[in-house]
């Protein structure tokens, strides 16, 4: 019989395990799983809220958000590999570099472009220098994976779900960064007036907002964040100058997942995602691991396109 | 019969004879404008074509497959990206798919090359088909969306795989004509791009090229006029596809082997630049573009990372300044010389 004729014979990777007799056989391992595809769905959840800033301020996917990622990442390599810096202090000068290049990039390509012809345009300049950054990253650093220290090396075990204390400091500083921001937007008049530009831009312009600082701030705001989830989860996935392109995707399906625009959908979308993920990946086949949040967007886009939150701004 | 309406009869034959002829005829001019200079100057490129591989270096006629190639691929792309406005992300992996099922069923089915062949695209014009019926309600980024995902779980599916389709090392595949030599591959490869290039005049001209632009204009306003939205989109899905298979099954043919780093999303990035270069929703746009963007990159052999910069700043470029790139900006800018090409003598 030839190879290729039965189904396991096909695609003998598809179908490692049998769910059913591993899932219940050991829970604590299952949660084990689950835990970990939380705590890497909050850094997801991180990344993809700036998306969904930028999202809802300018009606743009930013295809370049996957490299402030990577170039915040970078940055605290550069930090610790240069001055000896902890992986902490790395996130703050993350932050504070990819705000910075959020802006100047802001200021220099997306306005200038959005003005002259619309979302499309600035589509596509985003797309396009996500490009030019990773491929520039990629002659400066070199194809190999960089590898970012611990913040706290070793593990954890609680009632036998194993924990790995780097992930779970990462997740709690995610979990700040995005309370920080979350406050920012909803309590400070800036972030009102965020919220408003996302709104209706011209009506916010007639109420006094001044929506060229609004667009710059908040381009700059959702780059640091990308930045610092590119820090937080670097030491857990690999640092090199393509991983943006990766990222970039996710974020997609999170956006996907949770509605576009939405910030509650972000979080909500990354968190499925990481669970999706790490649950699809332990127990129906490590080597399909990043397809299955391809499947669950397919998934998404056929039974509710609007995505759970439907499209909202905030 | 008296003589007379034997005679007649027999006029009527010639009559009926005459319009047959001239109904072609007609068929043929609404397609295709027909003018002493056009017919000089296609007759001429002709003759070069059919000559060169007899008279050029073997490097150079790789390099004319390779053209054959990606102006075969991107001028599919362009039908149902640039004239259904459905942005495809898909089309490297739909060719890696032809490419890939032609090994797999020539090497374990045994089948014959030629069958093996026309199996493999059969299989990809179909799954092509089906991405585009589940994407008939997507719209824009979404649709870019699920294609990009088709690509990622193909990518996926090919590395997993391994044992397979021989992972990152690559399948071997069967050469079509089982020789080295470039000839016969040549010709199939004009043959092919020429086949292509019809099919896209054809589409141009007809009723049918204007209800896919309809589609692509204002899908509501098409379907009030008649235009079953639905039925075009995926007719220029399965279109697309079938041309895409056939590209990478020839052009893996022709090299004998292919791995997930031949049609990636690079390849898919590099033909999106060559339609927009040489001109979306026209005929020869992706022809030019695929020559000289071939060109270049032939010039640019140690660099090829940082060449994705140049092609990124490119493609922003013409999307700025020659959103019609330069088979549109050739119309414009010199309707002499674009008159003398399209042969249009009623412009």
């Amino acid at each position: 019989m030839p190879y290729c004729f039965t189904f396991n014979g096909i695609l003998p990777h598809l179908f490692n395990y049998r769910i059913d007799i591993i899932m219940l056989q050991n829970i604590p391992q299952f949660f084990t799983f689950l835990l970990n595809g939380i705590l890497i769905g909050g850094m997801y959840s991180l990344f993809a809220l700036g998306l969904a800033v930028i999202y809802g301020v300018f009606r743009v996917m930013n295809f370049a958000h996957g490299e402030f990622y990577m170039l915040g990442g970078y940055v605290a390599f550069f930090m610790w590999s240069l001055f000896g810096l902890p992986n902490l202090v790395g996130v703050l000068a993350a932050v504070g570099a990819m705000m910075l290049l959020g802006v100047v990039l802001e200021r220099v390509f997306v306005t200038p472009m959005y003005e002259k012809g619309g979302e499309m345009y600035a589509l596509i300049i985003t797309f396009a220098l996500s490009s030019i950054m990773w491929t520039s990253a990629l002659l400066a650093f070199g194809p190999f994976h960089k590898a970012l220290p611990y913040i706290f090396p070793g593990s954890v075990e609680i009632m036998g779900v194993i924990v790995g204390l780097d992930r779970l400091a990462s997740f709690t500083v995610a979990v700040f960064a995005v309370a920080i921001f979350w406050i920012f937007i909803y309590r400070t008049s800036y972030g009102k007036a965020i919220r408003a530009v996302a709104h209706d831009k011209d009506v916010a312009a007639l109420m006094g907002v001044n929506t060229d600082r609004i667009q710059m701030m908040t381009f700059g705001l959702a780059a640091g964040l990308a930045g610092a989830a590119g820090v937080l989860l670097s030491t857990t996935l690999i640092l090199d100058p393509e991983i943006g392109q990766i990222l970039i995707i996710k974020a997609f399906v999170v956006m996907v997942l949770g509605g576009m625009g939405s910030m509650r959908g972000a979080l909500v979308g990354g968190i499925l995602l990481g669970v999706t993920e790490a649950l699809g990946s332990a127990y129906i086949s490590t080597a399909y691991g990043n397809t299955f949040g391809f499947i669950l967007l397919i998934v998404m886009l056929v039974i509710r396109p609007s995505g759970i939150f439907g499209y909202e701004m905030k | 019969m008296t003589e007379q309406d034997s005679n007649t009869s027999k006029m009527n034959g010639e009559v009926r004879n005459i319009i047959d002829i001239s109904r072609i005829q007609r068929l043929f001019n609404r397609v295709i404008d027909t003018t002493k200079t056009k017919i000089a100057f296609f007759t001429l490129l002709g003759a070069v074509l059919i000559l060169a591989p007899f008279v050029a270096d073997p490097y150079a006629l790789h390099l004319l497959i390779a053209i054959f190639f990606y102006a075969t691929l991107a001028s599919s792309w362009d039908i149902v990206s640039g004239y259904t406005g459905q942005f495809s992300f898909a089309h490297a992996s739909l060719a890696a798919m032809g490419a890939y099922l032609f090994g797999l069923i020539a090497i374990n089915l045994g089948f014959p090359v030629p069958v093996s062949f026309l199996i493999s695209i059969g299989l990809t014009t179909l799954a092509g088909t089906l991405l585009g019926i589940l994407c008939l309600r997507m719209k824009g980024i979404y649709l870019s969306l699920v294609t990009l995902s088709f690509a990622g779980i193909f990518l996926a599916v090919v590395n997993a795989e391994f044992d397979l389709t021989g992972g990152t090392e690559g399948l071997p595949i069967p050469l079509l004509f089982g020789t080295l030599d470039k000839l016969p591959y040549y010709f199939l490869g004009l043959g092919i791009l020429v086949f292509t290039l019809v099919l896209k005049q054809v589409l141009e001209r007809s009723r049918w090229g204007l209800k896919f632009l309809a589609v692509r204009e204002d899908e509501y306003a098409a379907e009030i006029h008649g235009v079953d939205a639905t039925r075009e989109k995926v007719l220029a899905f399965a279109i697309s596809t079938f041309i895409a298979a056939i590209a990478g099954a020839f052009l893996t043919g022709y090299i004998g082997r292919i791995t997930p780093a031949t049609m990636d999303l690079r390849l898919q990035f590099r033909i999106v630049v060559m339609s927009y270069v040489g001109g979306i929703a026209s005929v020869p746009g992706a022809v030019i573009g695929a020559f000289l963007m071939r060109l270049v990159e032939e010039y640019a052999r140690g660099f090829e990372t940082a060449s994705f910069i140049v092609w990124g700043f490119i493609l922003l470029g013409v999307f700025f300044f020659m959103p019609n790139g330069l088979w549109g900006q050739m119309k414009e800018k010199l309707p002499k010389i674009w008159k003398i090409l399209i042969g249009a003598k009623s412009e």
